[in-house]
């Protein structure tokens, strides 16, 4: 007989008590995990929904312009191609993808034209609204966001919303945008000259309604020979977990790069702050409502206990257990609570959540693994913070009273 | 000398600010392998004075000794280690835990000096078995007659080996013969075992198990063991 087996004997002697003290905690709980599982979910397709609008950070050179975000790269002055290798071999967390341009103004048939040299395989990543092209490519595994699967099976209909890159795009090959194909009178399998050399019009791109419309995309490789500008890039366009914003990419990424300038588009990082903001407080108000109310809770609980037991901690006290032992036995019981009410409370709460989220919400909702730690330390805050002044109390029960009022 | 107690005061206040003397000073020594019977009124302190010498109750004033450790003044950790390593109780009301059988009940006690869980189990069946109820070992408390669970409490005094049972009104709650049963029991353990006993009675018929014998009164001692030794034949002479 130890103090578990007290512990684990008086529980069981009194189980419709045992269960009623457990919901209490389970149900708190349950409450906190099924919001936090919903959130996860919400906060995870609203991130998704923001990265597949594309590229959403911009590396420049010094001195560049960020008045127009997407124009900003063109007649920008240079920096090393060797910066994307920076970045690669800083393996950091959110980089979903880079696409490495070099854009400069060149003049066609006496018309002025943005030429943009892009690495195919990620700058079409990049694009998804060129998706829509038809262009075939792999899937991108991103790190915040899902695979084109995971994608369908959001129910994403529409197809610029799935993630394609193309492989290769040979260096006498262009994407012309149907501005610049319109002005330039090209079609697909007709030929551009650029400096002295001929390039193979491969695909007039979808319009877009940005200045991407106006340009004509080449082979990185041939835009630095034709601009004379080898190894050099004017920009890198890169694909941002958006959380991965919030938390401070951006400055990751000036300590990785501190002489360029490093941009982003306010609006996307925004919503996702706000996203996540709203979904904290809602979790938190929960939190501070379910602390009180479960404190308050399995305080009267283990006061209404204690009671009952005077008569035993007494007899207890009587034999030779301490103050502090009784108060252990009072907490012990405690700590049983919230390991069954943590348990409890993270299953109930994470099937409640993804059959009412699924359901209600139209999201795919899957269990957040995570929450299982926290459920316990929160059910073992509640019951700890509930039971500390009754066990207190408990502890000074003078076993000469008890024995008096028999 | 075993314990010594030098005008030992116990005063209650109660609620509405009344005050009791329910111990007035007290001195009196409890020697080694003594049967001490201490009779009295209701109310005359009679418990209170086995509260205060079983560490579960502080005198307002005075000293009580048991060996050289002064339970006047120790903590609570030095009394509770004092309870559990030396006084057994075996009460009226039998204080047993309800939903224990008979054998955890004895193993409760024993878990405080030992660890081993087989060991307390080893040990309680041999004190059921002493009292006669090692067949009723997995029965709880309400299972068992109010002798049974008497033998049980007496199995519990014993667990941790002590050197005095403290005994509040054993026999208040037992018909006669059962009672006989349990106070021959009492007088094993101090004939046989050499163990200190002191008992607080209202039944005449127990006052002729002990050596010595005590009268409350009022709180204060009327007949002292050192003016009479008790016997079974010299009638109880009020004094003072």
């Amino acid at each position: 007989m130890n103090l578990w087996n007290l512990v684990w004997t008086e529980m069981w002697h009194r189980k419709a008590r045992l269960v009623s003290g457990i919901m209490t905690i389970t149900l708190g709980i349950a409450v906190i995990v099924g919001i936090r599982t919903v959130s996860s979910a919400s906060e995870e397709a609203v991130a998704i929904k923001l990265d597949n609008l594309g590229a959403n950070i911009m590396v420049l050179p010094l001195g560049a312009s960020t008045d127009d975000y997407y124009a900003a790269d063109i007649d920008a002055p240079t920096f090393p191609q060797e910066y994307v290798d920076r970045i690669v071999q800083s393996a950091l967390p959110g980089v979903d993808n880079l696409s490495p341009k070099l854009s400069r103004r060149v003049q066609i048939d006496g018309k002025n034209i943005v030429l943009t040299g892009i690495l195919p395989a990620s700058e079409i990543t990049a694009k998804p609204l060129w998706q829509a092209s038809g262009l075939m490519g792999n899937t991108l595994d991103a790190s915040c966001a899902p695979s084109n699967e995971a994608n369908q099976s959001l129910g994403y209909a529409d197809e610029r919303l799935q993630r394609k890159v193309i492989d290769t795009l040979r260096e006498d090959e262009c994407y012309i945008g149907p501005l610049a194909a319109a002005s330039l009178h090209v079609r697909p399998g007709g030929f551009v000259s650029i400096g002295d050399e001929q390039f193979k019009v491969t695909k007039v791109l979808p319009e877009t309604g940005t200045v991407d419309d106006g340009r004509i995309f080449a082979h990185i490789n041939s835009v630095q020979r034709i601009s004379g500008l080898d190894g050099q890039l004017s920009a890198i366009e890169i694909m941002g977990c958006c959380n991965a914003i919030s938390d401070g990419l951006l400055g990751k990424l000036r300590n990785i790069l501190p002489d360029t300038r490093i941009t982003t588009i306010g609006q996307i990082v925004s919503t996702q702050i706000e996203t996540n903001r709203l979904m904290d407080n809602i979790s938190f108000a929960f939190l501070i409502i379910i602390l009180i109310v479960g404190g308050i809770s399995i305080g009267n609980y283990t006061w209404a206990n204690v009671n009952e037991r005077k008569r035993e901690i007494g007899i207890l006290r009587m034999l030779g257990f301490s103050h502090k032992r009784i108060y252990a036995m009072i907490l012990l019981k405690a700590i049983v609570f919230a390991g069954m009410g943590g348990i409890g409370g993270y299953a109930i709460g994470t099937a409640a959540g993804m059959m009412l989220g699924t359901s209600l919400a139209g999201l795919d909702i899957s269990p957040v693994l995570i929450l299982l730690p926290m459920s316990l330390l929160l059910a073992s805050t509640i019951s700890l913070a509930g039971a500390a002044l009754p066990a207190r109390l408990a502890s000074r029960i003078e076993p000469y009273t008890i024995m008096q009022e028999d | 000398m075993l314990f010594r107690l030098q005008n030992v005061r116990k005063e209650y206040i109660h609620q509405r600010g009344a005050r009791v003397m329910a111990l007035d000073n007290i001195t009196l020594d409890i020697e080694q392998g003594e049967f001490l019977v201490v009779t009295g009124p209701s109310g005359s302190g009679k418990s209170t004075l086995l509260f205060t010498i079983g560490g579960l109750l502080r005198p307002s004033s005075g000293t009580i000794h048991f060996g050289t450790l002064g339970l006047h003044d120790a903590d609570d950790a030095r009394l509770s280690d004092f309870r559990r390593t030396h006084i057994g109780y075996v009460m009226q009301n039998f204080f047993l835990v309800p939903y224990l059988t008979a054998e955890e009940n004895v193993m409760v006690a024993c878990a405080l000096s030992e660890p081993e869980v087989k060991l307390q189990r080893e040990k309680s069946v041999a004190l059921l078995d002493r009292v006669g109820l090692l067949d009723r070992r997995h029965h709880h408390p309400r299972e068992l007659s109010a002798g049974q669970q008497q033998r049980v409490a007496i199995a519990r005094a014993l667990a941790n080996d002590p050197s005095v049972i403290l005994a509040d009104e054993p026999t208040g709650n037992l018909d006669p013969s059962l009672a006989n049963d349990i106070l021959t029991q009492l007088r094993v353990l101090n004939d046989t075992d050499g163990l200190t006993i002191v008992m607080v009675t209202h039944s005449p018929t127990a006052n002729t198990f002990g050596t010595s014998h005590i009268r409350l009164h009022d709180g204060a001692i009327s007949l002292t063991p050192d003016a009479v030794r008790w016997t079974e034949d010299l009638p109880v002479r009020e004094v003072g």
